[in-house]
């Protein structure tokens, strides 16, 4: 089962997501905070991580450019999601390493295909193959 | 869990960890600063009292990575760590420190305290590095300047402030080196424009699925075998000197020139800088008089405006592209996705043409960011009526995913390499 973790610092954000892809049939960890997010990441490293560009202590760039710098985190595939949707933002997480970027609104059905291609799953096939 | 506490204070040395690993080494060559290796260049000195320093970069102008992009250029420093890694380990001596002189930056220092394996590095570092064409989309070579200085260990200032002097030295020398090279090459470029050694290659244009051939890109190139030969040179060293106007002037007329040799009816499509134009237009008719003199009319060009220049000045640049546009002259921006530059800022241009970047083509079938990039691009290009062109494509799963993304006009080696006509 393919393991996702999910760090937004919106709660509702985060509960609806894990709901969305558990039943994608996802394995789903959480965190709401940046700090806590790289810890629990590098102690047990997902096969995607979604993370918020906006957070309030450690935002998202800083902890996909820390995450790039342990062995653990350098290849982990990595999918912004943000309310930001400027050209800007895209190329400076591009810069940092980003391996996909979703601007919120999203569909559901957008951001699961673009984690089922990041992750490697075949269109049709199931998450916990 | 029974006692959560000592393990939030672990995550959180490690957190603190890679955020000093992030201010200490650089994450593109893994290569240490020099705050980072002060104590082992100590040792070094306790070993001998003098300690040369070399201050290395790739030969460049300043304006390097905003010619070749931001993704180009961290391969090549990530090549010139690798070769100094090589030349340090082929010219083992006493003892040696190699590091970079800032994260993100672009100048590498040895420190060694044998004479002898400096010479070595001085001639290693006088060799010519080649970027496999893997890499890049071509291959590349380059030089590096390197400058040199003395640490000496003095009996009443701390070590520290000794080996910063010691650096300070090797980058007055490494300045002084570059100002001796500029003057060759100020030389170089002026006997260039008053012999009109310029070359033209024209690159072709097709428009997808018909493959028909749309027009040519005009690239020009310096004397050959000179410094100035490749366009990153010729148009980088010209833009620190002053002289961009004169040569891009040189280059539109060379341009003219030949390009009555390619097929009837071809659009030709022309790079021009916002200063270049600038100039252009301050000489009598302007670039519309150039134009009809060589018998041409302005409705057979396309103008090539980097994204990089329309930042400097937008108003300016707005300006004076509706005044050419008022002409007959079509317009393009060129390297799309390079820069900073916002869409909106580029809405009010409204250019016929829109070019993507190579970097942005490169990989677009498995890097779904770029997809992401190039659908916004060919979003807003739909709503201001433009027609977006793709440059550097090189392989056919580049051609299909442009296409699946509304990009049928292609520009790259897959199709045609720039040629003389």
């Amino acid at each position: 089962m393919k393991h996702i973790f999910v760090v937004d610092d919106e709660p509702d954000v985060v509960g609806l997501l894990k709901t969305v892809l558990e039943l994608e049939g996802f394995r789903v960890s959480t965190a709401t905070e940046g700090r806590t997010a790289l810890a629990q990441i590098l102690a047990d490293p997902p096969d995607l991580l979604v993370l918020d560009l906006m957070m309030p202590d450690m935002d998202g760039m800083e902890l996909l450019k820390l995450l790039r710098l342990d062995v653990k985190g350098a290849k982990l595939p990595v999918l912004i999601v943000s309310a930001k949707s400027g050209q800007q933002n895209q190329i400076g997480s591009l810069q940092l390493g980003a391996n996909a970027y979703i601007c919120k609104p999203f569909s559901n059905r957008e951001l699961v295909a673009q984690i089922r291609q990041l992750v490697g799953i075949p269109v049709g096939g199931g998450a916990d193959e | 869990m029974s006692d959560p506490a000592p393990q939030v204070d672990l995550f959180e040395l490690q957190t603190q960890l890679l955020q000093h690993r992030a201010c200490l080494y650089d994450p593109e060559t893994q290569l240490p600063t020099l705050p980072a290796v002060m104590d082992q260049v100590r040792k070094v000195l306790d070993e001998r009292s003098t300690v040369q320093v070399l201050v290395i970069q790739i030969e460049q102008e300043q304006s390097l990575e905003l010619v070749v992009g931001w993704e180009r250029y961290d391969i090549l420093l990530r090549s010139v760590a690798e070769y100094l890694i090589e030349a340090l380990a082929a010219t083992m001596g006493g003892h040696s420190v190699l590091c970079q002189n800032r994260v993100r930056g672009d100048r590498f220092l040895i420190f060694s305290s044998d004479r002898r394996q400096t010479a070595r590095l001085l001639e290693l570092c006088a060799e010519p590095i080649a970027v496999s064409a893997a890499e890049t989309d071509d291959s590349w070579t380059f030089k590096l300047r390197v400058g040199r200085g003395d640490i000496r260990l003095r009996p009443t200032q701390r070590v520290e402030r000794c080996i910063y002097a010691g650096v300070a030295e090797a980058e007055e020398d490494f300045n002084r080196r570059g100002e001796e090279l500029d003057l060759a090459r100020l030389r170089e470029l002026h006997r260039t424009l008053r012999e009109r050694q310029i070359t033209t290659l024209f690159q072709p244009i097709f428009r997808l699925p018909q493959r028909k051939l749309v027009g040519f890109e005009a690239l020009s190139r310096g004397p050959e075998g000179t410094y100035l030969e490749p366009a990153e040179n010729l148009f980088g060293f010209a833009m620190r000197s002053g002289m961009l106007g004169e040569l891009e002037q040189l280059c539109v007329e060379r341009a003219l020139a030949s390009a009555h040799r390619l097929p009837f009816g071809s659009t030709l499509f022309i790079n021009l800088s916002f200063r270049g134009l600038e100039y252009l237009e301050s000489g009598q008719g302007g670039l519309a008089h150039i134009v009809r003199q060589a018998g041409w009319s302005p409705r057979e060009f396309v103008l090539e405006i980097t994204e990089h220049t329309y930042a400097e000045d937008p108003e300016g640049i707005a300006k004076r592209v509706w005044k050419l546009r008022e002409q007959g002259f079509r317009v393009a921006i060129d390297d799309m996705g390079t820069g900073y530059s916002s869409l909106h800022t580029l809405a009010e241009l409204r250019p016929d043409y829109i070019k993507l970047d190579h970097m942005l083509v490169r990989d677009l079938a498995t890097e779904p960011i770029k997809r992401n990039l190039v659908s916004a691009i060919t979003g807003f290009a739909r709503t201001s009526q433009s027609l977006v062109i793709a440059e550097g494509v090189e392989r056919q799963e580049e051609v299909s995913a442009l296409q699946e993304l509304g990009v049928y006009l292609i520009q790259g080696y897959f199709f045609g390499r720039p040629r003389k006509v």
